[in-house]
């Protein structure tokens, strides 16, 4: 983790990597992506599941343990450009928790957020405060974050992410009416408190949990937005979730990436600069 | 303050604040600086003082300028980031021309120019705690690509030190595209933005031709803040004589124990 890297995500709680993956690791995982949306719901191998349970290929929606399906995508999981903020945040102890994939397209048929436009959310405000940001030791400490990895461009005015820099560490409660809810009751109103993050592929955009973020409606018609969600944590917080038939396909370097360990534990994976996944 | 200003400075290390003052307040104000600017330098009310764009002391100029260290809107955020013990420590006024903002006012903040040990922010029992901060009152509108205020939300509790070069690698030749972690903060006149010193800024290159910055910097402190001016008047003495007796306490140098008498008062007028 660089310096620069380190004060960035310090001061705002998130990073955006620029052109982490091109050439013809991108495109490999953008086809393997597009294979795997599209593929027959007879055909998906055993364990790789949906949200919703009925999601017909191609729609848009969660696709579960995408980053499993292909090679291409599971190396995103250490891929180089990351791999060294996951082994900072958990201190040397990481554990990757899911890796979902994400296809998120127009939908005229969102409805309005209420009160809350964009439907901001972040860790705290769900799992009563048991989330930690800290720094010690000269080192950032984030034992909950994600890293997002695009598989298509973001333009501005497209929609998609947006977060409110600095909120993971906020003290108090998010008020209600922090953002004002635009003309669609979806969006909030402009204002300098969000910034809508506009990856392009092959972008890794990482997050605290703690971070407030939420979603602006996709506005292209005929584009969509296809990314992974990496979900990390150290190794002894939890256990793993990912399924039998899953954890089978994946490399050594991964299986013993997911799985729990005491927090004396040093994994083999982590004494890697640089993991290559083998088999 | 309210739960939603405590918020928004909390996570950013500033407030917008729009609309602050009335249109009488504002027009009294904008007259009191029209008039500050057109007085030659050596016709200036004693203990005021100009250069590079600036007044020296210049919220003495006038009543409607003066009154603005304790305006209603933000008298309760000033109360409370001190908690209870303010001090009005400098008072600027800046009335920008042509020749000013034609380079980049370099980022820094008082972390970096005065030392970590020296600034405070911190929350406690619900409210929060800052030992150093301004409130900017605006005369005229800024615009979007203007130009102007640039400040770096959050890095009011940075933990690590910033990078040389992060956000303007080439300050000579700055790029129009602004780093995203930035904001350029665009008032309009009468607003008025409360920012701790704390938090890293700057100046972007002004753009306009035809229309300057004019705003109002009150700095304010904890009472018992002790500065290379140690507990002596913040102001020369015929600054202090002509500034009403409200002002003047605000000014003074307290105990960490003394609650001043204006403190106790929600809103104050000027005698």
């Amino acid at each position: 983790m660089t310096p620069e890297q380190r004060y960035l995500f310090d001061v705002t709680g998130y990073l955006h990597i620029k052109s982490a993956v091109t050439g013809d690791a991108l495109k490999a995982a953008q086809e393997a992506v597009d294979k795997y949306i599209h593929m027959p719901l007879d055909e998906r191998p055993e364990g790789f599941t949906t949200r919703p349970r009925d999601l017909e290929p191609g729609k848009g929606g969660r696709y579960e343990h995408g980053f499993a399906f292909d090679r291409s995508l599971e190396a995103m999981t250490v891929h180089p450009a990351i791999w060294s903020l996951i082994k900072e945040f958990t201190f040397e102890m990481p554990r990757f928790v899911s890796g979902t994939l994400t296809l998120e397209q127009h939908n005229p048929d969102r409805q309005p957020m209420g009160t809350n436009p964009a439907g901001l959310h972040c860790a705290r405000e769900g799992r009563h405060w048991l989330t930690r940001y800290e720094v010690k030791n000269s080192q950032i400490y984030c034992n909950d974050f994600v890293a997002f990895f695009y598989l298509t461009d973001v333009q501005p005015g497209d929609g998609g992410l947006i977060v409110i820099p600095g909120s993971h560490k906020g003290q108090f409660e998010r008020p209600e009416d922090l953002l004002t809810p635009g003309p669609d009751g979806i969006d909030p109103e402009p204002d300098d408190v969000f910034t809508n993050i506009t990856p392009k592929a092959g972008d890794f955009v990482v997050i605290s949990e703690l971070l407030t973020h939420g979603v602006l409606q996709w506005r292209p018609k005929d584009r969509d937005r296809r990314f992974l969600i990496l979900r990390y944590r150290p190794q002894f917080e939890g256990r793993s979730g990912i399924p039998e038939p899953i954890f089978e396909r994946l490399s050594p370097e991964v299986q013993e990436l997911t799985k729990t360990a005491s927090y004396g534990h040093i994994k083999e994976v982590v004494k890697q600069d640089v993991v290559q996944l083998t088999t | 303050m309210t739960p939603k200003q405590r918020y928004l400075f909390d996570l950013t290390g500033y407030l917008h604040l729009k609309n602050v003052l009335s249109e009488e307040e504002l027009r009294n104000a904008q007259d009191a600086v029209e008039r500050c600017a057109q007085t030659p330098p050596d016709e200036l009310p004693p203990g005021i003082s100009y250069g590079g764009g600036g007044f020296s002391n210049g919220f003495s100029f006038d009543k409607s300028l003066e009154a603005l260290a304790l305006h209603p809107k933000t008298w309760g955020i000033v109360k409370e980031l001190t908690s209870n013990r303010p001090r009005f420590n400098r008072g600027s006024l800046v009335a920008k021309g042509p020749e000013h903002d034609q380079v980049i006012g370099k980022l820094h903040c008082a972390r970096e120019d005065c030392g970590w040990q020296t600034r405070r922010y911190v929350v406690k029992n619900g409210h929060i705690h800052n030992n150093d901060f301004a409130i900017f009152f605006y005369f005229t509108d800024v615009y979007p690509g203007d130009g102007g205020l640039v400040v770096l939300p959050g890095s009011h509790k940075a933990n690590f030190e910033r990078p040389e070069g992060i956000f303007f690698p080439d300050p000579e030749n700055p790029s129009d595209e602004l780093h995203p972690a930035l904001v350029n903060v665009t008032a309009r006149a009468g607003d008025a933005i409360v920012m701790s010193e704390l938090l890293t800024h700057g100046v972007l290159i002004w753009k306009p031709k035809e229309r300057y910055r004019r705003f109002l910097i009150l700095r304010y402190k904890t009472q018992f803040f002790q500065d290379d001016r140690g507990n002596r008047d913040p102001f020369p003495s015929e600054v202090m004589e002509r500034l009403s007796p409200e002002t003047r306490e605000l000014a003074q140098h307290g105990h960490y124990t003394h609650t001043k008498d204006i403190v106790k008062q929600e809103h104050i007028q000027l005698t």
